[in-house]
């Protein structure tokens, strides 16, 4: 090799060499800048907050990404922008269920807190705790923004207030009712349930509508074989799991009263009664209202969509179907199960001008557009009544509406505090409570003292650790 | 007097040489910053997080030996554990011998014995969790084509992932699905045995059953204790099945022992102590490796180093 071209290689590779050691060294300078830890809370306000109203400012909304949301997120971002010329809102749909807590706790531990973020009704009082989530209540005395909350509704204070302080502003009360399907009861000259029906009733007519011979299976009831779903039936009867819904001290799963409940919904409908499939006749999506086999379920707005659209009606594919309250059980109150979804605002320097923008949203204008196009339900009584009604009856041919606001005022929350029911469930009450009772290997009362005393140890652990 | 001899002296480093050591390291700073970043880094910090008790969003408070205490005594680790213990130790010598019978199968000469190959090893190229899915409807109790297949034969249908005797065999059953890149491997092996001694030993009068028993297994134990060694290391590390078929249940019993860390971590949030059961596993894991290349020693066959 000739000494020139020699000289010049090396000159060459010295060239690389020198810009890989420094890049190398800023890749480690940029992980080293990195915060280590959430940052600390800021007293409100901001840079933003007293900048001129022009001034650019750039939201990032960690967004829940359930498939019917995310349209509804970039058309609510698209439409706040353009009455605020200076707000970029980017909304970054982020899974959801446990993967969407995951990312975002990882986001606020890394110290890159979102403007905006999602939240389901027991997920965000940890993060109040730890002091990252701004409360809202001077926001929303300035702006007078009292239609979300409306007085009454224990769910909605329980799931947006903690410890006196507000923190979520709701854009949709999740409600649950009973859906039917029309063809079943239709079929067999049933009349359709109405809303002071009975459990009774209810035990009768899905046991009329039961047939298990010939093809096609058809089961009254499609059950769902997990505690939180079975939690209505639960609190129906005058009693509940827990001392208090709100951080409770105490489990209590083995009253008498629950214990017959359980029993007869998780167990007896399926291997006595035989109203309701196993977990395994569900299994991949077998054997539900969604394809005919069975005739009702307990379900919240977000499922009006897989039974009956435009879309499906254009494709001949609906499922025509209504709704009806929760049958009548020995509490007269009717509770229903309950809670509110929406957004936080986490404390950033932007927290005001986020507002601006979580208030877009839960305001009117906002809450037509976002329960438009997924369907659920709005957060105030006056949308429900004036809009959300008449919408979801054009769009998803649902006549009895108004069986969602009786259960909306009614409503009640699962539980919330520092055990959340996630992992209630997932370390004691399925595999030592609802497997052994859907294996029909044990019964309620053999089962749900363990449970009790499973769930228990869980608080015990976690008030000792707080103490 | 006793003579001592000074040790030679360490010449020092020409310019050049410098030039050169530095240039080395500079070309491989990219691998050692990632690796001291991404793995290295985070690796230690889980030993430090082990005594922490920390949910991301506070700041991790000093917990003692608590984590390893609780470890110890949570009868859920130990159910994990034994999960995975079952799955691997009965799933994997099954693999190991469904691999190598079909990679000698696969190496007669048959018609079409690339497409055979091409198809046994499919199954890797496909993400786990469609395969996941996939396995999930070979296993429906009413439409499953397995209970559709036993029943031929008289078999009753089963509710393969909803009774706990019958899932962890379902997940055997299924592992079985993913032996491509063994089988391949063992091919490979297979094909470098030298025709010598296979004629060497027919000549002295070996059928085909000592042939296989006395030249081709001794031949392809590399292979077979690699394969032995990769399919355990990955039988514990069994994750997305459980996470999506099952959930861990019914009752704990696909609770494999990274779902146990996976929760405890990101779902329930207890990074302190999902780190001392990570590093629970991670001796675990080692401890069975060590051990086998201990006793790999006895049954092994190394053709060089005799």
């Amino acid at each position: 090799m000739k000494d020139a071209q020699l000289s010049t290689r090396r000159v060459s590779r010295r060239a690389f060499l020198r810009g890989l050691g420094l890049g190398s060294m800023a890749l480690v300078a940029a992980d080293c800048a990195a915060p280590a830890a959430a940052p600390a809370a800021n007293n409100g306000g901001g840079e933003a907050a007293a900048a001129p109203a022009a001034e650019p400012v750039t939201l990032d909304f960690f967004a829940w990404a359930d498939s019917s949301d995310i349209p509804a997120w970039d058309e609510l971002a698209k439409q706040y922008m353009e009455g605020h010329p200076n707000v970029t809102v980017k909304p970054s749909p982020s899974g959801t269920g446990n993967d969407y807590y995951t990312k975002l706790q990882t986001s606020f531990a890394g110290g890159t807190l979102p403007h905006i973020a999602s939240f389901q009704g027991w997920e965000w009082q940890p993060y109040a705790d730890a002091g990252l989530l701004a409360p809202i209540d001077d926001y929303i005395a300035a702006d007078n923004f009292t239609a979300p909350f409306p007085d009454g509704v224990q769910s909605i204070e329980d799931s947006t207030r903690r410890n006196g302080k507000r923190y979520l502003i709701p854009l949709q009360n999740a409600t649950m009712v009973m859906f039917y399907a029309r063809k079943p009861f239709d079929d067999a000259g049933i009349p359709y349930p109405t809303d002071d029906w009975t459990f009774d009733d209810f035990l009768s007519i899905a046991q009329q509508l039961t047939s298990l011979e010939g093809e096609t299976k058809l089961y009254g009831y499609q059950g769902s074989g997990i505690w939180p779903r079975d939690i209505h039936w639960i609190r129906a009867t005058g009693v509940q799991e827990f001392d208090q819904l709100v951080d409770p001290k105490t489990a209590s799963f083995d009253q008498p009263k629950i214990v017959e409940i359980v029993q007869q919904v998780v167990q007896d409908f399926v291997y006595n009664l035989k109203i309701s499939p196993t977990p395994a006749d569900l299994e991949g999506g077998a054997n539900t209202i969604n394809t005919g086999n069975a005739a009702m379920k307990y379900e919240g707005a977000w499922f009006f969509p897989q039974l009956n659209s435009p879309e499906l009606r254009a494709d001949n594919k609906q499922v025509e179907f209504d709704v009806v309250m929760m049958p009548k059980m020995a509490d007269e109150s009717r509770p229903h199960r309950g809670w509110a979804e929406g957004v936080t605002v986490p404390k950033t320097d932007l927290q005001d001008a986020a507002w601006g923008f979580a208030h877009f949203m839960g305001d009117t204008e906002g809450q037509k557009i976002y329960s438009s196009i997924t369907g659920r339900m709005p957060n105030a009584p006056a949308v429900i009544k004036d809009f959300w009604l008449p919408t979801i009856e054009k769009r998803f041919g649902v006549t009895n509406g108004k069986a969602f606001i009786e259960a909306f005022k009614r409503s009640e929350v699962d539980v919330i505090g520092g055990v959340s029911r996630t992992q209630m469930w997932n370390e004691v009450v399925k595999p030592r409570g609802w497997d052994l009772m859907l294996n029909n290997s044990k019964t309620a009362a053999e089962v749900l003292p363990d449970v009790t005393k499973g769930v228990q140890d869980l608080l015990d652990a976690y008030w000792a650790k707080k103490a | 007097m006793a003579a001592t001899t000074a040790p030679p002296r360490r010449q020092p480093m020409t310019k050049r040489q410098r030039r050169e050591w530095i240039e080395g390291y500079l070309f491989a700073s990219p691998f050692l910053i990632g690796f001291t970043v991404f793995i290295a880094f985070p690796m230690l910090y889980s030993v430090y997080l082990t005594f922490f008790d920390w949910n991301l969003l506070t700041p991790p408070s000093y917990v003692g030996l608590d984590n390893l205490v609780k470890m110890f005594a949570d009868p859920k680790v130990n159910k994990s554990l034994y999960n995975s213990a079952f799955y691997t130790f009965i799933a994997v010598p099954i693999q190991l011998v469904i691999s190598f019978s079909l990679a000698m199968a696969l190496t007669q000469k048959l018609r079409f014995r690339d497409v055979y190959r091409a198809g046994f090893y499919m199954p890797i190229i496909v993400p786990l969790v469609a395969s996941a899915v996939v396995w999930q409807r070979v296993f429906h109790p009413e439409f499953g084509i397995l209970n559709e297949a036993l029943g031929w034969i008289g078999i009753a249908p089963r509710k393969w992932l909803f009774e706990p005797d019958l899932a962890k065999p379902a997940f055997i059953f299924m592992s079985f699905w993913m032996i491509g890149r063994q089988m391949v491997i063992f091919i490979a092996g297979l094909g470098n045995i030298p025709d010598t001694l296979m004629e060497a030993a027919s000549l002295d009068g070996a059928g085909s059953w000592r042939r296989l028993w006395n030249v081709v297994i001794p031949l392809m134990t590399p292979l077979i204790f690699y394969n032995m060694v990769i399919a355990i290391v990955n039988s514990f590390q069994t994750f997305v099945p459980a996470m999506i078929m099952t959930e861990g249940g019914p009752q704990d019993a696909t609770l494999f022992a990274v779902l146990n860390i996976y929760r405890n971590g990101f779902q329930y949030f207890r990074m302190g102590y999902a780190s001392a059961l990570a590093w629970e596993f991670f001796l675990i894991v080692v401890g069975f490796t060590v051990a086998q290349f201990y006793i790999s020693s006895r049954w092994v066959y190394y053709e060089e180093s005799k």
